[in-house]
């Protein structure tokens, strides 16, 4: 039982460090090509040029902030993380449901990602975040 | 009290993941994808022959058109920012190739090639480079911006082109016929007047390509994002246009902080990729068709613009919205796609038209 805990537990902190250096990536990605970033949410014609000005940023600082956290504040950050994907889960289905979705935005190797994938790795997120949270209550 | 926190967090979460669910089931009533019920007839129009792979491996505004050949476009990039441009001639039947050199300055538009010459912009403004002595010849034309160019049939100083001309501190955005003897500008079909140029806008919103139909003498400029097609006799004056059953509307274009212009989402479509005219009826190759993996060709009649029967050709899986360009002679087409040729040619039932005046 140990044994299995102990695997439980190196398994949970593989998928913590994965969170951590994906969001390190996509954050970085959107700095280097913020024009594209820009661009991308003016597209969508749900933000205009200002407020896709204020909000690339925003998403930006966001998700450093996320990093900081789970960095330092495990479960806390981890909480966020959850949250924060499950909120922009919600955007792109919207976008699907709007028809206003082409690809994906959001930097790096995930440029260009199709709806379904885009889906299925933010629902594969969302599973990792929770089972990091469940692990960390119970060792808690 | 931690209890009723716990439920008021399931709730919202449950609430979120219930929308995520619903958002994913359905689309919006608002979305409309042009699609329209088609006739499908099983006479069609053009037999597939042959289906021929590309020399040239750049990827990107790969033909370059021309009054009578097929040519592809192959560049290079030389030591002094020169770029050389290789440029393969094919006849229709694909037996015989020639390749000419030529080389033109770096941000070159490369638009046609007619009798030895290629015709580019650089900046807006319109140049020929002689393939033969790699002379660039510059065009004064201080008010005129150009888009798309095809040369008058036979003509070699007389071109029909999409573009905006400044007259009177007015942007007037449209069809143009234009003499390289005289510069003459005659206006034939103007789309936009504004106060302010939209030429990159109105680039965006009418791209699409001109097409001469020698048989009928006529000369069809198809939108690929709009559902309107163009005609113009062999002379260029202008006869009627013709608003495909798709009835996409025209794109809507937003521009960044930078000043780049772009297609918005949602509200573009991929509409007629291609279309020519042949003995009194509009062929159009439409992108607005659920499926992806047959060529469908609309036919139209040319006199009253009414929708008359569909075709769908199987082509190794190519869409009509993978074709990037249409070459036209009396027996046949060629389609161009990404790396491929189709080689298509006209049955017997395109001759229909001598029963059957529409």
């Amino acid at each position: 039982m140990k044994l299995q805990n102990k695997i439980v537990k190196i398994f949970a902190d593989i998928i913590y460090l994965f969170l951590i250096s994906f969001m390190c990536y996509t954050a970085s990605n959107k700095l280097v090509n913020i024009d594209a970033f820009k661009t991308n949410l003016i597209k969508t014609t749900v933000f205009s040029i200002n407020q896709a000005f204020y909000f690339s940023y925003f998403v930006i600082i966001l998700e450093v902030v996320i990093i900081l956290v789970l960095l330092f504040k495990k479960m806390s950050g981890l909480i966020i993380f959850f949250i924060t994907i499950l909120i922009f889960t919600l955007y792109i289905s919207f976008l699907r449901f709007k028809g206003l979705y082409e690809v994906c935005g959001c930097g790096g190797v995930l440029n260009g990602l199709k709806y379904e994938y885009h889906l299925l790795i933010n629902v594969g997120l969302m599973v990792g975040g929770l089972f990091c949270i469940l692990v960390g209550r119970y060792e808690e | 009290m931690k209890n009723k926190v716990l439920i008021v967090i399931a709730t919202v979460l449950g609430t979120v993941f219930i929308w995520i669910l619903f958002l994913n089931l359905f689309e919006s009533d608002n979305i409309n994808h042009h699609y329209f019920i088609r006739k499908y007839s099983n006479n069609s129009v053009l037999k597939l022959d042959k289906i021929i792979n590309k020399v040239s491996n750049f990827k990107y505004i790969d033909n370059i058109s021309s009054n009578d050949s097929i040519i592809e476009l192959e560049k290079k990039i030389l030591d002094d920012n020169k770029i050389e441009y290789k440029l393969y001639f094919n006849d229709f039947e694909f037996k015989n190739r020639v390749v000419k050199k030529v080389v033109m300055p770096e941000g070159c538009n490369l638009l046609y090639y007619h009798k030895n010459k290629v015709y580019f912009t650089k900046s807006f403004k319109l140049y020929s480079c002689d393939v033969k002595t790699n002379k660039i010849l510059n065009y004064p034309l201080k008010n005129l911006k150009l888009s798309t160019i095809k040369f008058l049939n036979t003509s070699n100083d007389e071109l029909i082109l999409f573009g905006e001309l400044i007259q009177e501190n007015k942007f007037i955005s449209g069809f143009f016929k234009l003499s390289l003897n005289d510069y003459i500008i005659t206006p034939l079909k103007i789309v936009e007047t504004n106060l302010k140029s939209q030429f990159l806008a109105n680039t965006l919103k009418y791209v699409g390509e001109f097409t001469f139909s020698q048989s009928d003498s006529v000369c069809s400029f198809a939108c690929d994002k709009y559902s309107k097609i163009y005609f113009f006799d062999k002379n260029g004056n202008y006869i009627k246009e013709l608003t495909t059953k798709d009835n996409a509307p025209i794109p809507i274009i937003l521009t960044n902080e930078n000043g780049d212009s772009f297609y918005s989402r949602g509200s573009t479509w991929n509409t007629n990729t291609a279309a020519f005219v042949k003995n009194g009826y509009v062929y159009v190759f439409s992108a607005r068709e659920k499926s992806y993996l047959s060529l469908i060709i609309d036919k139209y009649s040319l006199k009253n613009l009414n929708y008359l029967e569909s075709y769908k050709i199987k082509c190794n899986n190519f869409g009509s919205r993978d074709i990037t360009n249409l070459f036209i002679n009396e027996n046949g087409i060629v389609v161009s796609f990404s790396y491929n040729y189709a080689s298509l040619k006209f049955s017997r039932y395109t001759d229909d038209y001598f029963f059957t005046n529409p």
